[in-house]
């Protein structure tokens, strides 16, 4: 394998992340300018919660406005979610084995018993949000349903998740060709880009290094790009719906939370 | 009026009058259309330039143009002034039904967003627009928005064999629209609540001010406090423990806004007339004897249901006439469509309202409905409007008037 340039890939990140922190910190400046209003905590009662739960993780809304759509925003959701969570496990892992406070966790999950349970959750929700690009780049270009409204920037948005997707999985093919393992047959969508099946048979050092620039830089872009694009979304949502459930529980409106009720399935 | 707005620049902050959590939905917007599909006004007219999303992207666009670091650095950036004019018509013209926020697919509450943001109109000068300018001065002269006198308040409707005491744990607000506009619904009422055997109390016409909400949802806010502290006041003097009222827009206001601009919680519990009705009958206290055999529709009315959750009842108390047929609308309760009324943008876009009432009439027609019910008094007005010209009829009736003439002797 070529070496990473694993210096400039940090510094990206760190860049990206200020640039995240900064740019979220601006928002945050000009959320709280305006009125203000008391937010008590005793206010997150029960029906908020499960309000806040089934709006966030089961997307009522969205089920009940159309199936398709709900499944294509859970199959980006939850791929997107898990996938991050695995990214971020690792390398707090990493951090934590440096000053041996990881439990051996480190070990056992990159190349111990716990290994293929990585390789197969990394490829099963990697699967996972590439169906979920791919249906949303159908629906939106070959079924083309009346009530989407869309820019250039969506579909940008959605083909930069499904590339890193694809990146990410031909990097995993690379490594497993450059260095094979008695447990790659975990990693059932890597077997899939083996380089062979396609006639790639040299220079997969090279290669290999190429997708790894690729998928670290664009996955550390993504960072910076959050609070510019309709990913921010997936912060204020959740915000938004706890808030406002929260609000209601304070008004205790004649009917809350049977006002929540959303409309059946059609 | 609202506060002088005259030397206000277009590049003043655009965020004065939002609260956190709404300035955080502005941003969690993702113009995903979801909402085109439900809005009336799109319905109706087809113009995407005053679509939710579109609103929500301009008034985006007109905080980082005066609020961004950019703007902060390099100084905020002057706005087009046509540019506003038409986000203003564009946010007044909606009818601020709520279908919109219902639909939302981050959780975004227009029913609650639209008022501020019109709010914010106003105190830039651009906003209100026509009549709904008059509403202040006509309320602060006459106590009601139409600048009617207030002996004329109930004279004209109230039955002269039905007696009011003047202090009782319940209390009958009718409301302007009702008390002015649609006679036969607060006759309705009163008759209904006499049928029910419990004294109430109502408070002389000229205390029986306007309960604020034309003022709150055209942006003018600044009568508000007042109003609402002279009103609980009253009824608080008359020991009134429960509120009833039959205007949808009147008990949203009360019951979500009034403790607000009272500063601390009501000394009497807000109820809809269809909500005290539905509980008569459920205790036996009223029953209709008579059969009507006919097949009815009944409209849910956007601030009774999207704003308070009130869908059952209305249909609890028909369903205590004997003989009646109860149809539904296409959609129905939390997804009722407006009927044109809302959001006092009947008063400037005539047009759509009418539009809207008669796509009301044309469905309940094609259902082969024998009478469309209604419960708010801005449908009743606006609906029977609708009709005038239109080729299309169905008698028109408010619920309390369809059960108070069937509680009636023969």
């Amino acid at each position: 394998m070529h070496p990473r340039p694993w210096i400039l890939f940090w510094f990206f990140v760190i860049c990206c992340h200020l640039y995240l922190d900064y740019s979220l910190y601006r928002r945050w400046k000009g959320w709280i300018r305006g009125m203000k209003t008391g937010f008590a905590m005793s206010r997150l009662k029960m029906p908020v919660v499960r309000i806040w739960l089934y709006e966030v993780f089961l997307q009522r809304q969205l089920f009940s406005l159309s199936v398709m759509r709900w499944l294509i925003h859970q199959c980006i959701f939850w791929g997107f979610i898990s996938l991050t969570f695995l990214s971020l496990t690792k390398f707090i892992l990493l951090l934590l084995s440096r000053i041996s406070l990881d439990a051996g966790l480190h070990d056992f999950f990159s190349w111990g018993a716990g290994y293929p349970f990585t390789k197969l959750w990394g490829d099963f929700f990697g699967l996972i949000l590439f169906a979920g690009c791919a249906g949303a780049l159908a629906r939106r270009f070959v079924l083309r349903p009346v009530e989407t409204a869309h820019d250039q920037t969506d579909t940008f948005l959605t083909v930069y998740l499904l590339l890193m997707t694809l990146s990410g999985f031909m990097l995993e093919s690379l490594r497993m060709a450059l260095s094979p393992s008695d447990l790659d047959n975990y990693a059932f969508i890597g077997g899939i880009f083996m380089p062979a099946r396609f006639g790639i048979v040299a220079g997969l050092g090279t290669w290999h290094a190429v997708t790894w620039i690729f998928h670290a830089f664009s996955g550390a872009a993504i960072l910076a790009y959050l609070p510019h694009s309709k990913l921010l979304h997936s912060l204020l949502a959740p915000l938004v719906i706890a808030l406002n459930a929260a609000e209601e529980e304070g008004r205790k409106d004649m009917y809350w939370p049977k006002t929540k009720q959303y409309r059946p399935i059609r | 009026m609202s506060s002088p707005t005259c030397c206000m620049k277009n590049s003043d902050s655009f965020t004065k009058n939002l609260t956190p959590s709404q300035r955080i939905e502005i941003d969690a917007c993702t113009q995903c259309g979801e909402c085109l599909d439900c809005c009336p006004v799109q319905q109706v007219t087809k113009n995407p330039d005053i679509s939710p999303p579109e609103k929500i992207r301009m008034f985006r666009e007109f905080i980082m143009a005066t609020d961004s670091l950019k703007a902060k650095i390099l100084g905020a950036k002057e706005i087009d002034r046509k540019l506003l004019e038409d986000f203003t018509r564009a946010v007044f013209e909606c009818t601020t039904c709520g279908a919109c926020g219902q639909n939302c697919t981050v959780g975004i509450n227009t029913q609650r967003l639209w008022p501020m943001l019109r709010k914010e109109m106003v105190r830039r000068g651009l906003g209100p627009l026509g009549p709904q300018k008059e509403m202040p001065e006509a309320i602060g002269k006459t106590g009601n928005p139409y600048g009617k006198p207030a002996e004329e308040r109930y004279s004209p409707w109230f039955p002269e064999d039905i007696q009011v005491v003047e202090k009782a744990p319940v209390a009958y607000y009718a409301g302007c629209t009702g008390a002015y506009e649609a006679h036969p619904m607060v006759k309705g009422d009163v008759l209904v609540l006499h049928a029910i055997g419990e004294p109430f109390t109502m408070l002389p016409p000229e205390e029986e001010v306007c309960c604020g909400f034309p003022l709150f949802i055209t942006g003018q806010h600044d009568m508000l406090e007042g109003l609402v502290k002279r009103l609980v006041e009253a009824y608080q003097a008359r020991d009134v423990k429960t509120l009833v009222c039959s205007c949808p827009c009147c008990v949203n206001i009360m019951a979500r806004d009034w403790p607000l601009y009272y500063g601390r919680e009501l000394p009497f519990r807000i109820r809809h007339i269809t909500q005290a009705v539905a509980g008569a009958f459920a205790a036996g206290r009223l029953k209709i004897e008579r059969e009507l055999r006919e097949r009815i529709i009944y409209h849910d009315p956007c601030y009774l249901s999207r704003g308070v959750g009130i869908m059952e009842e209305p249909r609890d108390v028909l369903k205590n006439i004997p003989g009646i047929e109860l149809l539904e609308f296409d959609h129905n309760r939390l997804e009722s469509r407006c009927c044109g009324a809302g959001g006092a943008a009947r008063k400037v876009y005539h047009e759509n309202a009418v539009a809207m009432g008669r796509l009301t009439i044309d469905e309940a027609v094609r259902k082969k409905a024998d009478k469309l019910i209604l419960s708010c008094p801005a449908c009743y007005a606006k609906v029977h409007e609708a009709m005038q010209d239109h080729k299309t009829k169905i008698p028109i009736v408010d619920i309390m008037e369809l059960i108070s003439g069937l509680l009636g002797k023969g």
